[in-house]
Order: C-alpha cells, then structure tokens, then sequence
C-alpha cells in the first residue's frame, strides 16, 4: 500500500495548492475501486499494485490532466505581441545599422570600406545582447499581461453591421499603427534606457573609423519624464485597440498628453541639452575626450541643428493640437480618423 | 497515435459532456461512472473522466459529494439544477446533429 501513498503524493507535487488534498483522496478511492474490481476484496499485492498504476499513468501526466493548459503567452495576446516584437526587432536593428550604414556611406577607399565592414562585424555580438533583451522585456511585459488576463484585443462585443465604416471615410480604424506606434515607443524605451551608448555617429579620423557617442550625461534628467511619457502613450495606444476606435475621450486623453510633449521639446532646447560628450559612453567605447576632439567644436553646430527641428516639431505639435481640440469642441461635427 | 486515432478522439471529445450529463441523473462516483459507460459501449480514460467531471462541476453543470457510507469515502457527482437546464437543449442540438450528419454522410 505504501507504493499507492508515494504515487499519490508525486501526484500532489505538481497540482496546485488549493485542490491538492480533494484531488488526492479522489484518485486515492478511485486507485481502491479499482484494484477490488480488478483483483477482488482484500489484502493486495506490490505487483498487482504495480499493474494497476502503470495503467494509471506517470504522476505528473495524471496532475496535468486536472489543470487547464498553461500560457505564458496565451492565443488572445499572440497575435499583438508578434506584432509588435517584430516592429521592436526591426526597430533595434534599425537604430544599430543606420549608424553601420553612415560609415559604408562615407567609406571612399577600399581601407574605409574594409574598416567599416570589420566594424559591422565586431558589433554584431552587441546588436545580437541587445535583440534577446528587447525579446526579454517584451515577453516579460506579455507574460505580466496574460497573467492578469487582460487582451490587447476587445473580447467578442455586441456588433452590428451598421458599425462597418463608411467607404467614404479617409481613414477607417486600423490597429497596425497602433501597433507600429507602440513597437517603436517600445524600441526607444528599450535603447535609450538600456543601451544610451549606442546613439551617437561614426567618425573617419587618420585610418579608423571611430563611433563617438552624443547623449549628454544631463540626458539622465530627462529620462524619467520620457520614460512616463511613453508608458501613457503605450497605455493609450493600448486603450485604442480595445475599443477599436478613436473615441471622443480617447482623443481628449491624447490631447492632455501634448502638454507633455511640448513641456520635453522646450526642455530640450532650453534646459537640458540632450547632446554632448558622455566620459562614461566614452569610456565604454574605449575613447577619452582628445580622442574626440574634433567633436567638442561641432557639437554646438549638431546642437543648433537639433535645436532648429525640435523648435518646428513645438510648432507643428501645438498647432495640430489646437485644431484638433477645436474640431473635438466642437458638437455634431464628424472627425476624421486622426492616428499620430 | 495515428492520424485517425487523433480525428476520432477529438471527434468524441465534443459529445463526452453529453454522455456524462446524460448518466448523471442518479449520482455516481467516478469509477462506478466509467463503469456504467462502459457497459453501455462509451469507453472513456478516466485520465479524461475525473477531469472532465471536475470542470463540468466548476461550471454549475454538476454538483458533488463526498459520502462515507460503503468501504471508504467516494465523491459522487450528480446533475444540478444548471445541468438539468442545459441537457435538453444539447440532446436536442445532438439529434438535429446526427439527422443532418446522416444526411450528408449518405
């Protein structure tokens, strides 16, 4: 009888907490019914035992049978997170290579050119840490999600064909660039927490080709703000995909999120410049700052430049918005799907 | 397992909640249950039965206890109130099934 009783408890092992003990004396009873209706009342033999749990089945698959199929990811979310792990990996790849791509560029002799490949491919092994990561992070965040049972998709709603878009309609709602939107805040979330030291731009000085990393150790400051910044554009981006519209309040949430927006540009211009010589990228570059001499003097000229562009995207933002909210005010008026 | 072993399991899967609600109008404990099915010609893995039993309760399409009064303490599960509601609209469901099954078979 003993070998019944190590049976039922590797059984136990692998079910959950809650049910273990009913689930154990139910297989327990039925092990009993069998082996009477097997071998007769009475006292029993190891072999007969032996029989009659080999027919039962290893533990772990009889525990198994008891539980619902388990998900990390489950079949509901699938389809978002492929979606988006694939604008995430392009994404990344895409940040890493345009930098590669800048050097092939400028590469006028065969030495350039042979320098810049041998380049490309000493830096594979950290364009190969930083995708696992990027995976890493997106299925952790999935996991977290299917875990507390939330769908990027809607459930199955009440519908009706009436709800179909016009043909007219310029453009009826589409979840790739929600999707799109989200990959790339993802992305930026990932590089720019993760690996700050990649943003920057290749130099040929003498007969190397030299990266020189541009993010400022004040761009520290700022992360923060981005950082939540991008989780509540993540967050709505979200929302809209599971009402599958652009509704009325939808649109005011992203109106709110301007502010923001305009308060990171004119942080940028006027407060915290973003560019500048980092000692610590500089050393995990294996550079001192008289490597990079030459760019101490063009900073102020890269600077400038960046300036100018952030200084129009404040305009464009804050014009955009103040017609949107006006349309939005505005009672009765039929809105044009606007997905920024 | 074949092909065809996996095409007729997944087949049969679908009518197993209907044969168990179909016995349970006198409460019967899982072993006496695959008994009682297999007599009547529907075999069924009690590693497919116990579960199966477990979920259906989960659901409020059978309810269970635990009585003490043979040789030892058994969980008998029986058709609840819920079950009852639900068995005539699949028996329904299942006849129309197989008339328009059998019409497309011949």
């Amino acid at each position: 009888m003993k070998l019944i009783e190590r049976y039922i408890a590797e059984v136990g092992r692998h079910l959950p907490q809650k049910s273990r003990e009913d689930i154990q004396n139910e297989i327990r009873s039925t092990i009993e019914d069998m082996l009477d209706d097997r071998f007769g009342e009475g006292s029993r033999n190891d072999e007969q035992i032996t029989e009659m749990l080999e027919e039962l089945g290893p533990p772990k698959k009889v525990a198994a049978s008891y539980q619902p199929e388990k998900y990390l990811i489950g079949p509901k979310n699938y389809g978002a997170f492929i979606q988006i792990l694939r604008i995430v990996l392009i994404a990344v790849t895409g940040a890493y290579l345009l930098g590669m791509s800048v050097s092939f560029w400028f590469s006028d002799t065969e030495q350039a050119f042979t320098e810049s490949l041998m380049n490309l491919v000493n830096s594979l092994p950290g364009l190969f840490s930083g995708l696992v990561t990027s995976f890493g992070i997106l299925v952790l965040v999935f996991a977290i999600i299917e875990r507390t049972r939330t769908s990027f998709e809607s459930e199955e709603e009440e519908w009706h064909p009436d709800q179909l878009p016009s043909l007219e309609e310029p453009e009826p709602f589409s979840s790739t660039s929600q999707y799109w939107e989200i990959g790339f805040t993802v992305a930026a979330l990932i590089l720019l927490n993760l690996y700050p030291q990649w943003a920057g731009i290749f130099s040929f000085e003498g007969d190397n080709w030299t990266f020189i990393p541009l993010l400022a150790p004040s761009f520290a400051l700022l992360l923060p703000l981005l950082n939540l910044r991008w989780a509540l554009g993540i967050g709505l981006n979200s929302l809209v995909l599971q009402r599958r519209e652009w509704t009325t309040s939808l649109r005011w949430a992203k109106i709110l999120l301007v502010p923001f927006d305009l308060y990171i540009l004119y942080s940028i211009v006027f407060r915290t410049p973003i560019l500048g010589l980092n000692p610590e990228y500089l050393a995990f570059h294996g550079l001192t700052n008289t490597d990079v001499g030459i760019y101490e003097q063009l900073l102020p000229l890269i600077t400038n430049a960046l300036n100018l562009g952030l200084m129009v995207a404040f305009i464009v933002v804050l014009v955009t918005t103040i017609i949107e909210a006006y349309k939005l005010a505005r009672p009765n008026q039929t809105l044009p799907q606007v997905i920024v | 397992m074949t092909n065809a072993d996996n095409l007729s399991l997944e087949l049969r899967r679908g009518v197993i909640i209907l044969a168990v609600l179909s016995q349970l109008k006198e409460a019967q404990y899982g072993y006496s249950l695959l008994k009682l099915m297999a007599e009547k010609g529907f075999e069924i893995e009690q590693g497919t039965l116990y579960p199966l039993l477990r979920r259906l309760e989960e659901r409020g399409l059978l309810q269970s206890e635990w009585q003490v009064d043979g040789s030892r303490p058994r969980r008998y599960y029986s058709i609840s109130p819920g079950g009852e509601k639900a068995l005539p609209k699949l028996k329904a469901e299942w006849k129309a099934l197989v008339k328009v099954i059998d019409g497309l078979l011949a």
